[in-house]
């Protein structure tokens, strides 16, 4: 089971307005969206695998506000993730190693592209994504 | 809306940026799809991949993904790259002349009748080693579009 937010993430999304948060969580659900779509190679049932651990975050400008992870846990904020001085809201989804490796290929193994697949796999049903969390939080707002 | 097959569209890439001029002076013809050129039973060392100190500077290109348009007969495809060096600062010229090679290009129609409307490296710059042989490389990813159908 995931855990709560952390008191850094629920005050970040106290300070925002209601409209921009509402957006943000719709990024969010994309990028959420993205890493559950992923059948990560060798993962179970097909082998015990590597590429275990998927995840996501989200930011408003250079605030934290959502992320997750398929083991529960919340992920690192990549270092090439760029926020500070940031404006917009920004997510991030992917796994971690070796998954670039899988991705992209090796010397010896030929590229086992799985990511960008999923990621295709969402694109299409972006809008519909977007639409039903970004009225969610909208509804709650009155 | 398919008349034919989908056209390939990775031989016409590779063949164009074995073409590229300050890419040739890097890696020759080695730009590869899929895997590295092997070595050769009669010719040692001939092949892409060697240990340390007899690296090469190659390229090799994957289709990471290239589904057709549901409108229009296109492709928006994505390919993804790594460029290897003889160390980590020859494998980020052969990023950057590849990058050079691909970035924003105008639209071309090859005599097979395939159309590349354009091509932009959308994503990379990683350094990283090989896990096998801890060659240095770059990886990227290149965004392809191009048609599906032969362009008449």
């Amino acid at each position: 089971m995931a855990k709560k937010r952390s008191a850094r993430v629920v005050l970040n999304r106290r300070a925002v307005g209601q409209v921009e948060l509402a957006l943000a969580d719709g990024v969010n659900a994309v990028a959420k969206a993205i890493v559950l779509e992923t059948n990560a190679p060798d993962a179970e049932p097909y082998g015990e695998g590597l590429v275990m651990r998927g995840g996501w975050i989200t930011y408003i400008a250079d605030k934290k506000i959502d992320g997750g992870g398929t083991d529960g846990r919340q992920p690192k904020k990549p270092r090439a993730f760029r926020v500070r001085g940031s404006e917009v809201i920004s997510a991030v989804a992917g796994w971690g190693f070796p998954a670039g490796f899988k991705e992209l290929g090796t010397n010896k193994m030929a590229a086992e592209p799985f990511f960008a697949p999923a990621r295709d796999r969402v694109i299409p049903r972006i809008p519909s994504i977007m639409a039903k969390n970004v009225a969610y939080r909208l509804a709650r707002i009155g | 809306m398919l008349t034919a097959p989908m056209l390939p569209f990775l031989g016409s890439l590779i063949v164009e940026l074995r073409n590229n001029t300050d890419l040739r002076a890097l890696v020759n013809v080695r730009v590869r799809g899929r895997h590295p050129a092997p070595e050769s039973p009669d010719s040692p060392g001939s092949g892409d991949v060697q240990s340390r100190g007899s690296y090469k500077n190659y390229v090799v290109l994957d289709i990471l993904s290239a589904p057709p348009d549901p409108y229009l007969p296109v492709t928006f495809a994505e390919v993804g790259a790594r460029c290897y060096g003889t160390n980590e600062e020859v494998a980020w010229a052969v990023w950057g002349a590849l990058v050079a090679a691909v970035h924003d290009t105008e639209a071309r129609v090859k005599a097979s009748g395939l159309g590349i409307y354009k091509t932009k490296a959308v994503t990379g710059g990683t350094q990283e080693n090989d896990p096998d042989n801890d060659q240095p490389f770059v990886t990227g990813s290149i965004s392809v579009i191009a048609t599906t159908q032969v362009v008449t």
